[in-house]
């Protein structure tokens, strides 16, 4: 009648998911939540970068990320507030590719390829989740609160699983999505295929403490062949694609977030507001390839992995899993039981990255020395914070008091109350079946 | 034993003869109107009272009692109307039986506003009317007896010559800045606004008729004398910041260095920080970023006509510069309504009005580029001219260094565009056919074509254009473009008949369909070789491109009918079926009705030896009535394709939709009672009433982790009860000298009666995208009321911030505090308070309005007195004073420290404050000249005035301004100026 009309720019559900090719749409979905600003696109790599001690905030600054750098979080923080909603309506998404892809016709293997693909990017966002909202692993062995598990849409109220369930669900859904991905193109890097399950699941043992298992993993990409360790160079992280990355999330040159990209919080002109610390500065030689990716402003250093791809300032496709990681990961898993392989794997990188390789390192100075790599190799790139909670570290900066940065806490504790995030008011608000961390009310 | 009258009837004031007026014998339906010279002639019978009646004047009546009855009229500048029109239909005000506030042309005219509903604040008892920003064309938040809706839309229905219009933004936004096309229509081509308020008055609109009616009818010309009017009028504003101040360079030098020293700084490092030299070139970025500006209007309009043929054309120019620099409105429209009569059956007629607007902005306040938002930003010791005195473009290193925003508005302003312009053509053609009194057909066709345009241009030297990566990709571009069109058809039958001589009967039956289709588009390019090419053509390299499409249609069908009895019992009955496209399958149609009776006491006979009451009247009311001003397709569960993964096109779950969407419904019971007293010199009317809305369309929070941030549901209860009275007297009624008051005062209180699960809802968002953070939605309160932490104080010990937790002790950790309830941002009182004083030639008349009762936050503070959270913005000078110093300090502030102390800006009830005021929204002093001197040169009047808008206002609000949208959040409102202006208009 005249009354029914329907959208121009939308689907019915059914429709939207009626056929192979339309999951297949949806499945680009999935990819394009992890792009949200609250998420990959900005703030997860920038907040953690903040959270953590590489780098500062500058006295004149445009206000943003000021509590992640304080650790003073209330419970209605916009930053907080708005990752914990990005990555679940991420979640959504790869829920409903899952549970369509089974009911639509269409070549077995290719459904397999689909659905392989939203179960392994299920699992990285409960995890990116889980490192941020709940305490690390080894702080109660996993039976402290974690967050809400979602496999499926439900309106419902939640309560947060504990930590172990969901590391064992991300675990399960890691190995599931790589077995149906082991036809996966491994040349692809803007898609998550076998070798980014393998890579992840090296990520998620070495986090949970299960150092055995991230060994294993991460040698099977070590000693792969599809990848290959690259030389620095100052557009290394401004063009997606080399052969040292595992997984990419690529971003199209006309879809940047203009002046609210990642690099731009870093880079002047942009808003400038993030420097990098003179303690992580300090621990370069002046060997090291990969100080092109560090430049000078007056007395201060500044980031300059991302100046700009395709013309576009600040923006860069985020290389979320590349080689190197492996080789730490191994190292690090191994610090401890087979000190002589995780030199090994140091010395890979150090050669790699023009340095001298290290000759001889005291077990007991191994753990550290991996870590101080991993510092240097993965600055900016969201991995020094989630290093430290997992080796039970609290954050310490060593330029307190500076006039050069806003004023913020010296050292964090390793079981201080706001080493992490507050549940969001928002869920709070909504939600009565959640618990709030401790330290951040009721 | 009947015999003739005649006579001549004249202006009260000046004696000029006056057409067209109604004269009646009282109690019949048998009357005449006095022709071009102003005489009449009538035949009466014996005992007769003659009624004399013309819009504009106050009516008389005289006993027939001699054979020539000349009529002096006085003026009546509330002007009620003889004919109240509702919108479809016209109700003869003595028959009434609804709640309806007129305010008529007097009231509207020559007002510098440029949207009407600023007009309706005050004048109509029971409408709060509140901006949300000064900038001229932008939006105005009106709400009709309190809040009537939480998720679907609270704003009443507009209706125009009978036709439902279009109102809000349709603006591509990049700036989140307000424009509202009802800025479009010129206040001027206004005969009268009535606001319609009961389920008697505006079941006809039932469907749509929750929030109330405003019906808007523009000037038709009058069968008499033709006449020609120009009007020019000019003016100057400024802007005005009520009790907002920021400190000036020496304050802010002072300031800045306590900040620093009691964050633990050196010394030495505190004068390297803020050296003495930056006093040396320091700059008053709030003076800079507003100014003093104009106000234009020009206007040429001609009204007239025959016994046939009635016409009235205008075409105006308006113009208003904004208080901010580089912001401002200019509005050309014009207007054409003809009526013609083309044989006994037939009569025709067709309203139209063209009408554009260039908006200029400069940004909204949440841009740095924007002079709102950077004159608070940019710190006075932070110059704006190079030591060669040219300004810095916000590039150089030293300010790169310097400046918290990168960016010098007074240089970008001045070159970046930000420019909204709205195309509206309003038409409507009829045509009536009479078959008899008692069957008449008309047919209507109304079009309503809304243009919107955008563009918003970064230059290449600024900011937000420079391009660090890649320079010459600097300079950006958005355009967008949005285009609505709405046709509405009506048809209908009505007539009139009477059985005896005492049962008098109308009736209306209609048809009505108006689907809508909106089309809108956007693109955004990069690189452009100059600043001073600004259109895409000249982008280098495409950047996005956007753009959507929507389809709503209403279907309805109404009926209507009126019972008098012996003209002192009138009964009115009504019942309408709606059918809308935004519902769910099964769900779409739902039928309102409502009835509405009113008794004229003062005819009954009882009443004939009373000499209290020269009027009285009983009126009561009930019916239902519906709302569908909601989002389209939320019935249906979604997945959007606005959205690509590696240049490909994706796919996302957008709705979770729900089948069952229905109607929001109200229920509306009102009383009412209109007195005169002492010869009508005071009249009165009272409205009591109480709405109950249910079924209400409710975006219902879902947990966060669903993936969705709501579902669209008819769930819960709210209850709006209140009292309206408007009270209007002539106080003194001289030959030479008048003086009269009018009273209107409305009182609404909310209630929410039931919610999902009756489940709070905290920080809900209205139809509108407002956000009502800090607010809640509670069961037993009234809708937004605060629901926040509460401010403790500072602690003597340390200068900590304070607040209470649950068990009533104090924390300095906020995540501690717990939440309660506080006031509400609704006002609790609304008065307006005319007094109109005319000595001979003079007039002068001064408004005043108040609202009492609402809560506001200002969040303004939450920067500017922020005990240095932002220690190189400016500081608010409040901030400057009775802060905490030493142990054993019992003070206001916290400690002051670079960086901000424990949260202490958090959102608590620290920035609650009595949003109450009282201001001087009109003054103006009017003159006419003597009508002796203008005979000669064949002009009819010419009237010289001043007025002044918003010159004073009275409140303890420590913010810019307390009157804001219902949000009850100030954050940098751009300021509302205060104007003065001069005018003449001459009458041929």
């Amino acid at each position: 009648g005249k009354l029914e009309v329907k959208p121009y720019d939308s689907l019915v559900d059914g429709e939207a998911l009626g056929t192979f090719d339309q999951v297949s749409v949806a499945l680009n979905g999935v990819y394009d939540g992890l792009q949200s600003t609250s998420y990959y696109g900005r703030n997860y790599w920038v907040m953690t970068e903040v959270n953590g001690d590489n780098v500062y905030i500058a006295r004149s600054n445009s206000n943003r990320f000021l509590s992640s750098f304080r650790h003073d979080y209330t419970t209605q923080d916009a930053d907080v507030e708005s990752l914990w909603k990005a990555v679940y309506q991420g979640i959504l998404r790869a829920d409903r590719v899952i549970t369509a892809v089974d009911a639509v016709k269409g070549d077995q293997a290719a459904k397999d390829l689909v659905k392989g693909q939203a179960l392994v990017l299920r699992a990285m966002m409960h995890f990116d989740l889980v490192k941020v909202y709940a305490r690390p692993y080894a702080q109660g062995n996993g039976s402290q609160l974690g967050v809400p598990i979602k496999l499926k849409f439900e309106d419902t109220y939640p309560q947060r699983n504990t930590v172990k369930e969901v590391y064992d669900q991300v675990i399960l859904d890691l190995t599931t999505g790589r077995d149906l991905l082991k036809n996966a193109d491994p040349s692809d890097k803007y898609h998550v295929n076998a070798n980014t399950a393998t890579a992840l699941l090296a990520r998620v043992y070495l986090q949970k403490g299960d150092n055995a298992n991230a060994a294993i993993e991460s040698a099977k990409l070590i000693g792969g062949g599809d990848y290959s360790l690259l030389p620095s160079s100052a557009n290394f992280y401004n063009v997606p694609g080399s052969d040292e990355e595992i997984f990419t999330l690529r971003f199209v040159d006309n879809e940047s977030a203009g002046s609210d990209n990642i690099g731009q919080m870093y880079l002047k002109p942009g808003y400038g507001d993030v420097r990098v610390s003179p303690d992580l500065y300090s621990t370069f030689d002046a060997a090291d390839s990969r100080l092109v990716y560090l430049g000078k402003m007056a007395t201060e250093t500044v980031n300059q992995k991302y100046t700009g791809q395709g013309g576009v300032a600040g923006a860069t496709s985020p290389k979320l899993v590349r080689l190197a990681e492996m080789y730490l990961i191994h190292a690090e898993a191994v610090s401890t039981t087979d000190p002589a392989t995780a030199l090994n794997d140091l010395n890979e990188i150090r050669t790699n990255r023009g340095l001298q390789p290290l000759v001889t390192v005291a077990p007991a100075a191994m753990l550290d020395s991996v870590l101080a790599e991993s510092r240097r190799e993965f600055m900016f790139e969201g991995h020094r914070y989630f290093d430290l909670l997992r080796n039970g570290k609290g954050v310490t900066r060593n330029m307190c008091g500076s006039s050069l940065e806003i004023t913020a806490p010296c050292t964090i504790a390793p079981d201080a109350y706001n080493l992490i995030y507050p549940i969001p008011q928002a869920e709070k608000n909504v939600n009565p079946g959640i618990t709030q961390n401790t330290g951040y009310g009721q | 034993q009947s015999r003739t009258v005649t006579g001549k009837v004249t202006d009260g004031r000046d004696g000029s003869p006056i057409p067209g007026v109604t004269i009646h014998l009282k109690g019949s339906n048998v009357g005449t109107t006095s022709t071009a010279d102003g005489t009449y002639k009538i035949t009466v019978s014996e005992n007769a009272v003659l009624v004399y009646s013309f819009v504009g004047y106050l009516s008389q009546e005289l006993p027939a009692n001699k054979d020539v009855i000349n009529v002096k009229l006085a003026n009546d500048d509330k002007q009620l109307s003889e004919v109240v029109v509702t919108g479809y239909t016209q109700v003869d005000r003595k028959k009434l039986v609804s709640s309806i506030a007129e305010v008529g042309s007097k009231q509207i005219e020559n007002v510098p506003v440029t949207d009407v509903n600023q007009v309706l604040q005050g004048r109509a008892p029971g409408v709060v009317s509140a901006s949300g920003s000064g900038q001229p064309g932008s939006k105005q938040n009106v709400a009709i007896r309190g809040i009537g809706s939480l998720n679907a839309g609270a704003s009443p229905l507009y209706v125009i010559d009978g036709v439902i219009m279009n109102t809000g933004q349709y603006n591509y936004d990049v700036q989140t800045q307000s424009s509202d096309v009802l800025a479009n229509i010129n206040p001027n081509d206004i005969e009268t606004i009535n606001v319609l308020k009961d389920a008697s008055a505006t079941a006809l609109y039932g469907a749509r008729g929750s929030n109330g009616v405003i019906v808007i009818n523009t000037k038709k010309g009058k069968a008499g004398t033709s006449k020609v009017n120009f009007k020019a009028q000019y003016g100057f504003n400024s802007p005005s910041f009520g009790n907002w101040k920021l400190m000036n360079a020496q304050q802010a030098f002072d300031y800045q260095r306590l900040l620093y020293a009691n964050a633990g700084y050196s010394q030495a490092d505190i004068e390297e920080i803020v050296p003495d030299s930056l006093l040396k070139h320091s700059f008053d970025w709030n003076k800079a970023a507003f100014q003093n500006g104009h106000t234009q209007n020009y206007e040429i309009n001609s009204s007239g006509g025959n016994d046939r043929t009635k016409y009235y054309l205008s075409g105006s120019y308006f113009s208003q510069d904004g208080a901010m620099i580089y912001s401002g409105i200019k509005r050309y429209s014009v207007v054409s309504n003809l009526q013609h009569q083309v044989n006994d059956r037939i009569d025709i007629g067709m309203n139209m009005n063209l009408s554009y607007i260039d908006m200029d902005n400069s940004g909204a306040g949440n841009r740095y580029s924007s002079p709102l938002f950077g004159n608070f930003a940019n710190n006075p010791l932070l110059p704006a001219y190079k030591p060669d005195g040219t300004l810095y473009t916000g590039l150089e290193d030293y300010w790169q260094d310097n400046s918290n925003t990168g960016d010098n508005f007074l240089y970008s302003a001045a070159v970046n565009k930000n420019i909204n312009q709205n195309f509206r053509g309003l038409g409507k053609l009829y045509l009536n056919y009479k078959f008899t009194d008692w069957l008449k057909f008309s047919q209507t066709v109304a079009a309503d074509f809304i243009y919107g345009h955008n563009k918003s241009y970064f230059d290449p030297t600024t900011g937000d254009g420079y391009n660090g990566a890649d320079p010459g990709m600097s300079g950006d571009l958005v355009e967008g473009q949005q285009m609505s069109r709405t046709i509405t058809s009506q048809t209908s039958l009505h007539g009139n008949f009477n059985v005896g001589s005492k049962h008098q009967f109308d009736y209306l039956a209609m048809m009505e369909y108006s689907p809508t289709h909106f089309e809108a588009f956007n693109a955004e390019g990069v690189g452009f070789g100059s600043g001073k090419i600004r259109v895409l053509d000249a982008a280098s390299k495409p950047q996005t491109v956007g753009g959507s499409s929507n389809d709503y249609r209403f279907l309805s069908y109404l009926g209507q009918i009126n019972y008098t009895f012996n003209n002192k019992y009138y009964l009115t009955a009504s019942i309408r079926n709606d059918g809308s496209s935004r519902f769910g399958q099964d769900r779409k149609y739902g039928t309102f009705y409502s009835i509405g009776a009113s008794w004229r006491v003062i005819d009954e006979s009882f009443m004939k030896s009373q000499t209290i009451f020269n009027d009285l009247k009983l009126r009561l009311s009930y019916g239902s009535t519906g709302n569908a001003d909601f989002g389209n397709y939320q019935s249906m569960q979604l997945y959007k394709y606005d959205v690509a993964y590696n240049g490909l096109p994706a796919s996302r779950p957008s709705q979770m939709g729900n089948p069952y969407l229905t109607w929001e419904r109200s229920n509306n019971s009102n009383l009412g009672i209109d007195m005169a007293f002492l010869h009508s010199r005071l009249t009165a009317s009272v409205d009591l009433y109480y709405k109950k809305t249910f079924n209400m369309l409710q975006n219902r929070p879902l947990s966060p982790t669903s993936g969705f941030g709501s579902v669209a549901q008819n769930i819960g209860s709210m209850s709006n009860k209140g009292i309206e009275a408007t009270i209007s007297s002539r106080n003194v009624v001289g030959r030479d000298f008048q003086w009269s008051t009018d009273v209107t005062f409305g009182m609404n209180r909310n209630k929410i009666l039931s919610l999902y699960n009756n489940q709070d809802i905290i920080n809900p968002t209205d139809a509108d995208g407002n956000g009502y953070t800090g607010t809640i939605l509670r069961v037993g309160m009234p809708a937004y009321t605060w629901y926040l932490k509460e401010w403790a104080g500072v602690d003597p010990a340390n200068g900590d911030p304070l607040w209470y937790t649950a068990d009533g002790k104090t924390t300095n950790n906020v995540n501690l505090a717990n939440y309660r309830t506080f006031g509400a941002t609704m006002p609790r009182y609304t008065i307006g308070f005319n007094n109109t004083f005319t000595y001979k030639n003079f007039t002068l008349s001064a408004f005043f309005y108040g609202s009492q009762g609402n809560q506001v936050i200002n969040g303004a503070a939450r920067y500017g007195d922020a005990d240095g959270a932002r220690p190189n913005w400016n500081y608010a000078v409040m901030a400057g004073g009775n802060y905490w110093t030493k142990p054993g300090d019992i003070a206001a502030r916290p400690k002051p420290i670079a960086g901000g102390n424990k949260n202490s800006v958090a959102l608590s009830t620290r920035f609650l404050e009595d949003g109450s005021y009282i201001r001087l929204r009109n003054l103006t002093l009017g003159y006419n000249l003597p009508k002796e001197w203008l005979k000669a040169a064949k002009i009819q009047n010419i009237r010289v005035y001043a007025q002044g808008q918003n010159l004073l206002t009275i409140t303890g609000y420590t913010g810019v301004d307390p009157e804001l949208d219902f949000t009850g959040y100030e954050f940098f409102k751009y300021p509302v100026s205060k104007s003065v202006s001069f005018g003449v208009d001459i009458t041929l």
